[in-house]
């Protein structure tokens, strides 16, 4: 009975904040307009961002007590813009949830409102139905189910009778029109949708998969070239040694000359190592970053290449415009580093090779969590992706981070090459 | 000849010791990272220096920027960088301040003991040693570029010279007469339009600096005679 109560109550009182706000929803409903209309003279420019900042605030305070009345945890947005002037404007209408906020406004004070009353009338008919007992009189008209009171005995037992119904009805249905409210409320806030989520889910398991099984080729390839390659040379060198050791009493000059091999093939498992290692990280990758990594690959580059990285053009050797263009592209994860040395080392190749370019350009650049990377050359142009180019390997790398490549070659030329690679987690 | 070296792996600091060691040098220190090897220079002033390009504590180009760092401050101290692989960036940024002694070779190349002492003797005497794969990777051809009018031959000899080796070294090499060397050289220098000069290591500095990439006119400190 207690329980029913508060039941009862907090339905109350969730929809009676609803209803005193309604005036403040309609106000602001009506500010955010005349901001939206004054955008063409260009003070809606400076308002509506100041105005979409508050509505977040609004819009949060909503998600936090809607998710606290129907028990479920909601997380908050924040709204932060940090440019001024145009770029606060972009930056409010490019937020992905300010859409939902200004529709959720608008049911606020429509159906919200409705709904809002409605439980609020339920919550507090017991009371009013006693209430109006000695004052019946006083109001014409008044009826209880369809049957009109012109009595005080049917004022006695009608009202009584429709309290007790109301009470009893109360407990039930207003938590329930309480928790439609808030329902309807965190649907309109929510950030996703499931189908959305669905989505999203399913290219992420696809890509893992195929991420996975160029991982594991990858390792199957390095293990590979180790065990059949250094480990089996370094066998060989101790053998030879091992030999020499034995012969050198009897026959030196052969000893030197089994030691000499055993020399050789130490040189060659480095080179072959050298290999292995470049193809697992490249090492000047890990010495200079992705900026100073590319500087070195156009400076080695047939053609003669220009560099724009993060919006900073690259000499080679520029070892201090390096750091400021490794500052422009942010922290990047290493696999994803060395994926856009990988695209970028392919596509030189390529255009060294096939395009019969006189100037080729990289350009790198970071937008959001997106690393963009463009390799253009004023080549002949048709790239043929099934001659066995370079781009098949590209796309390969670049669908293992869930990016994406573009290929534009028109015959004649220019080519450009584009890919995107996300960076966030 | 006294020598320090900066290698923080301690295998190899210990090979290079006892290389030296038995070669007649002198091993005045063996420091393992940036900061100590330019206390080490400064304290000992040594007439060669070997040099790992990456040291502790970021391990990404500490050695070159060391070697780099103690030839700024005060007389060019001999610098013989070696690494794990070969990276033309780094050869240029040696080269570039032009006053010589400096080598870039591949840790493989320690292995040809005699190769690498002749290496280190000629960097402390103020040439180069350049290796060949280094070379390689500056000698990369481009279009309208004056090195495709060389010869075969003219190539053979630049790549060499460019290594470091003097005349009579790229004689041997070539099994061919000192003069025919001089000839070639005298072929190269006027097809890439630069200016002959007989002294070791400034002729190779302008070869590099032509062959590198930054087009600009080779500088007279390069070129003129002593």
């Amino acid at each position: 009975m207690r329980e029913r109560l508060v039941s009862v109550r907090s339905a109350a009182t969730y929809s009676l904040i609803n209803v005193v706000t309604f005036p403040i929803a309609v106000a602001f409903f009506c500010v955010l307009m005349v901001s939206a209309a004054l955008i063409p003279l260009g003070i809606g420019i400076i308002t509506t961002p100041m105005l979409l900042v508050l509505l977040r605030n609004f819009s949060n305070l909503e998600r936090r007590r809607a998710g606290a009345y129907v028990d479920r945890p909601v997380q908050t947005r924040r709204l932060d813009l940090s440019g001024r002037g145009f770029g606060a404007f972009r930056e409010a209408l490019g937020d992905r949830l300010i859409f939902r906020d200004f529709g959720w406004l608008f049911v606020r004070f429509t159906a919200g409102m409705v709904l809002g009353v409605l439980t609020l009338i339920l919550a507090a008919a017991p009371v009013l139905s006693i209430l109006l007992i000695p004052s019946w009189q006083l109001l014409p008209g008044l009826n209880v189910a369809g049957v009109e009171i012109t009595a005080w005995w049917m004022a006695l037992t009608l009202l009584p009778l429709q309290a007790i119904v109301f009470a009893l009805l109360a407990p039930f249905v207003t938590p329930w029109l309480a928790r439609v409210q808030a329902q309807l409320s965190l649907t309109l806030l929510s950030s996703a949708t499931k189908r959305e989520l669905a989505d999203r889910v399913e290219t992420l398991t696809e890509t893992r998969e195929s991420a996975l099984v160029a991982h594991g080729a990858e390792l199957r390839r390095i293990e590979r070239d180790l065990h059949d390659g250094t480990q089996a040379r370094l066998v060989n060198i101790a053998l030879r040694l091992g030999i020499a050791e034995r012969t050198f009493a009897d026959d030196p000059a052969a000893a030197i000359k089994l030691m000499q091999q055993a020399r050789d093939g130490a040189e060659e498992a480095m080179t072959e190592l050298r290999d292995v290692v470049r193809a697992i990280y490249p090492p000047i990758l890990a010495d200079r970053g992705l900026a100073g990594a590319l500087s070195a690959l156009a400076a080695r580059c047939t053609v003669p290449t220009t560099l724009d990285i993060g919006g900073i053009g690259l000499y080679e050797d520029g070892t201090e415009s390096a750091a400021a263009a490794e500052t422009a592209l942010g922290r990047i994860p290493a696999a994803v580093e060395a994926a856009a040395y990988f695209v970028v080392t392919e596509a030189l190749t390529n255009v060294g090779k096939h395009s019969g370019a006189k100037l080729v350009t990289v350009w790198v650049r970071r937008v959001g969590d997106d690393l963009y990377v463009a390799v253009t050359d004023d080549g002949k142009g048709g790239i043929n992706e099934d001659g066995g180019s370079g781009v098949a390997g590209i796309r390969r790398r670049v669908a293992a981070l869930d990016g994406a490549v573009t290929v534009e070659s028109p015959l004649g030329g220019p080519s450009t090459i584009t890919v995107e690679l996300p960076c966030g987690s | 000849m006294r020598v320090v070296i900066a290698e923080d792996n301690v295998l190899l600091a210990e090979g290079l010791n006892l290389l030296l060691t038995s070669a007649g040098f002198q091993v005045a220190a063996t420091v393992a990272d940036g900061p100590s090897f330019l206390a080490a220079v400064a304290e000992h002033q040594p007439d060669v220096t070997v040099v790992d390009v990456r040291l502790p504590p970021s391990f990404r180009d500490e050695g070159i920027q060391a070697a780099l760092a103690a030839r700024r401050t005060g007389p060019a101290v001999p610098v013989l960088v070696l690494s794990q692989y070969v990276e033309r960036t780094y050869a240029r940024e040696l080269l570039r301040d032009g006053r010589g002694g400096v080598g870039y070779l591949l840790k493989d190349r320690v292995s040809r003991v005699e190769t690498f002492l002749d290496a280190l003797r000629r960097v402390a005497d103020g040439g180069t040693a350049m290796d060949p794969e280094v070379v390689a990777q500056l000698l990369v051809r481009r279009d309208g570029d004056a090195v495709d009018t060389l010869t075969p031959r003219e190539l053979e000899v630049l790549r060499l010279m460019a290594q470091g080796r003097d005349n009579a070294a790229i004689a041997a090499e070539l099994v061919v007469t000192e003069r025919a060397v001089h000839k070639h050289i005298g072929n190269i220098f006027q097809k890439l339009g630069l200016t002959p000069d007989e002294s070791g290591h400034r002729r190779v500095l302008a070869v590099l600096r032509y062959l590198g990439g930054d087009h600009d006119q080779p500088t007279p400190s390069a070129l003129g005679g002593r």
